[in-house]
């Protein structure tokens, strides 16, 4: 693999030769660099060598848990990190989303579904580089402007109470990106609602309602059962 | 031949009167010991008194007569030893005041030594017949009770299906004979003797030591050697010693040969229903392995078919893609990437519903219950669906009140998934489906019904085992392992999931779940003005 610099560097931390074959294939079409990894000690290594873009990292890696090898990144970089998983592996997520994850992909994934969240997570790292926060969050359908506190779906304002107005936003901030429950209750209400999901599940409902054409079909709002919501992205 | 056939009774007290009713004594009225002989004599005396009202009027000879009725009643009231210390007594007696010369010990006339010698010998003969008959009736009492008491517990031993009901039962019952309390020990599948039932809170580790010893060397076995020890009881189940049951004294005694014999009894009665459960558990452990087997084999015959189908389309159409790449058009490339894809998706679903299955029946790791709204749950089910339901009219119908549930979502969507799919596969494309809830009750019903053929008559159970397909699902590719899940998952959170036919036609799958008490109140939202702006 020819590095160029003005390509992103995508690291793969991925065990199973089958995965990373149609990985590289897929991101190399894509115009990304790839850097290949089968542990979690030699994607340590690459990711201080080469300073990827964004890291795919396997949960299940043999040499340790992946778990581990997250938190070996984030004591030194920030950079966006996406968790491939297999089904029913739900809590594994939830405790990477938390542990500092940026998204993840539940084996077995398509290649554009994956593309579609690289691509999320590049445009958050340029977002979060810049520091400061544009005073317009525009997710396609959904605009929040955050200055004059007014939030339109396809062009139509939408009447939402303080609470929901800072739910609508916390989701913007980070459209296209899966938030935790723990999260969104931490950002929304404080740490006083820790554990308490309800309350989300609650304000969600009536968030839909007034966001969604069918709240039964949810088209921007969308849940990711036992892991949280994601506001689609355009 | 006047001897009754049974063991030397011991001395002092009968040990059965004893030991198994203590009102034996007042309810036979017998007077025990040397109060019986004084009683006697008594009574001697008494037919004495008797005697010196009617000398005036009899012939001395004919006064025995009356002596002879004392010893008879003698032998009624007080037994065979009392009734011959009574002729005695009544000859000496006789002799004395009756019998010229009066007051003395001669005797002028020869006839009266035969008086004497007759009288003796009535005496002793009714004396012992008497006895031997009181002794046969309470002989026949205490096998009575002794049939009572064993009948009693095989009773309360057959209403056991367990080894602790058993235990339980057997404890209770020889505790209720026996007046004291006893301990059931039994051996357990780990080779240890374990206190299983009855009065174990007592147990000592001394006494555990000798039931332990009891339990190894059941031969060497014997009451207790002072009275205030407990006794230890071999509880023989066919070959094996199944546990040992401990007496503990009664009222300071030990128990006598009479008690053991009967403890002895119901110890081996309590060791057939032990076996018995046994038997019947194993009987159960091996239909349960021939179903687990039946079931193996029918998962691998569906498997091996299920994931080879949809394998065998991937390989198909993959390799074509490699071979002929270049010359096929653009059309025939993309149905070949297409298919590669379902197939792939299809075979994830057979996978997913396999270890989804495993899962259930290896005892469900705890849910994971959370109070959420039906309807975020059927958002997110219903969006994964998408591909399944290729635009078809998917009607929902949820009150605007629903209360929320309390429901491990990953669970229950699979639920939802696995009906929503069926419907979806199982009815023309372009019918409607129909997702309907509403609160009945405590309980929770939802509803996903279909426009398509329903089921056969009959089918109606059926189509919730495992493997079954019917006779319309035949035709459609599945495992026949979804609506098994779905009922397993639904019953898992305690609800229940049934299978009907619409009177216009279709099928419908009835859900109900029980709502339970409703989740901590919501903490008011703060006013308008009292929030702070939302910016970061």
């Amino acid at each position: 693999m020819t590095a160029d610099a003005s390509r992103p560097r995508v690291l793969v931390i991925e065990d199973e030769r089958a995965i990373q074959r149609f990985l590289r294939v897929g991101l190399d079409a894509e115009g990304y660099a790839v850097d290949e990894a089968a542990t979690g000690r030699e994607g340590l290594t690459l990711a201080a060598m080469h300073v990827p873009d964004v890291v795919l990292l396997d949960l299940g890696l043999p040499d340790r848990d992946g778990l581990s090898v997250l938190s070996g990144f984030r004591e030194w970089s920030s950079v966006p990190v996406i968790v491939l998983t297999a089904r029913g592996q739900e809590h594994d997520k939830v405790r990477a989303l938390d542990a500092g994850a940026d998204d993840y992909v539940t084996k077995p994934f398509s290649m554009p579904e994956l593309l579609a969240r690289i691509r999320v997570a590049l445009r958050h790292r340029t977002l979060g580089a810049d520091g400061a926060e544009d005073a317009v969050l525009d997710c396609g359908r959904v605009r929040v402007d955050l200055a004059r506190r007014r939030v339109t779906v396809d062009e139509r304002e939408l009447s939402l109470t303080p609470l929901e107005f800072r739910l609508i936003t916390t989701l913007a901030r980070h459209a296209g990106r899966v938030l935790t429950h723990e999260f969104l209750l931490r950002e929304v209400w404080g740490n006083a609602a820790r554990g308490q999901a309800h309350y989300l599940r609650v304000y969600m409902s009536q968030l839909r309602r007034k966001v969604e054409a069918d709240p039964t079909r949810p088209r921007i709002l969308l849940t990711e059962l036992g892991v949280g919501y994601r506001m689609k992205d355009s | 031949m006047l001897e009754p056939h049974r063991p030397a009774a011991p001395p002092g007290p009968t040990v059965a009167a004893r030991g198994l009713d203590p009102r034996a004594d007042s309810v036979s009225g017998r007077a025990r010991g040397p109060r019986a002989y004084v009683l006697a004599l008594g009574l001697v005396a008494a037919c004495t008194g008797l005697a010196f009202v009617m000398e005036r009027h009899f012939a001395p000879a004919n006064l025995t007569m009356i002596y002879l009725l004392g010893v008879v009643i003698s032998a009624t009231a007080f037994g065979r030893r009392p009734a011959i210390v009574a002729a005695i007594a009544s000859v000496a007696v006789f002799d004395f005041l009756f019998v010229p010369p009066r007051f003395t010990f001669e005797v002028d006339d020869t006839q009266y030594l035969v008086t004497f010698g007759v009288m003796l010998v009535v005496a002793v003969v009714i004396g012992t017949l008497t006895a031997w008959l009181r002794e046969q009736r309470e002989l026949a009492a205490r096998r009575e009770k002794r049939t009572a008491v064993l009948y009693q517990l095989s009773r309360d031993l057959g209403a056991c299906s367990t080894v602790r009901e058993v235990a339980t039962a057997a404890a209770e019952r020889i505790t209720a004979v026996q007046g004291a309390p006893v301990a059931v020990l039994l051996a357990s599948a780990t080779g240890e003797l374990r206190p299983e039932a009855g009065a174990v809170e007592v147990l000592t580790p001394e006494l555990l030591a000798m039931a332990q010893n009891a339990w190894h060397q059941p031969a060497r076995l014997s009451p207790p050697d002072q009275p205030g020890t407990a006794s230890m009881l071999p509880i023989e189940a066919g070959v094996s010693v199944a546990g040992v049951l401990v007496l503990f004294p009664a009222g300071g005694t030990a128990p006598g040969p009479e008690d053991m014999h009967l403890m002895r009894a119901l110890a081996h009665q309590t060791g057939l229903a032990l076996e018995r459960c046994r038997l019947t558990a194993e009987a159960e452990r091996a239909r349960l392995e021939a179903e687990t087997e039946r079931m193996r084999s029918a998962l691998l015959s569906s498997v091996s078919h299920d994931l080879r189908t949809p394998l065998a389309a991937i390989t198909g159409a993959a390799s074509q893609l490699r071979a002929e790449q270049p010359a096929l058009p653009e059309a025939a490339r993309e149905a070949l990437a297409e298919s590669i894809v379902e197939e792939a998706t299809r075979l994830d679903r057979l996978i997913g519903n396999l270890l989804d299955m495993t899962r259930l029946e290896s005892g469900m790791p705890r849910l994971q219950k959370e109070w959420q709204p039906l309807e975020d749950l059927l958002g997110a089910v219903l969006g994964h669906l998408d591909d399944a339901l290729a635009g078809r009219p998917v009607r929902v119908v949820l009150p605007e009140d629903l209360p929320l549930v309390s429901l491990d979502s990953l669970l229950f969507g699979q639920v939802v998934t696995n009906l929503v799919g069926n419907a979806a596969r199982y009815s023309p494309a372009g019918t409607e489906i129909e997702l309907r809830a509403a609160v009945e009750g405590d309980q929770l019903r939802f509803e996903v019904a279909d426009r398509g053929p329903g089921f056969a008559p009959g089918e109606l159970d059926r189509v919730f085992e495992k493997f079954f397909r019917g006779r319309e699902a035949a035709r459609a590719p599945g495992t026949g392992l979804g609506l098994a899940i779905s009922r397993a998952a639904v019953e898992a959170h305690g609800g229940t999931l049934v299978a009907e036919n619409r009177s216009a036609g279709g099928a419908r799958l009835v859900l109900k779940l029980p709502l339970g008490t409703a989740p901590p109140p919501m903490a008011p939202e703060p006013r308008e003005h009292d929030s702070p702006a939302p910016t970061s």
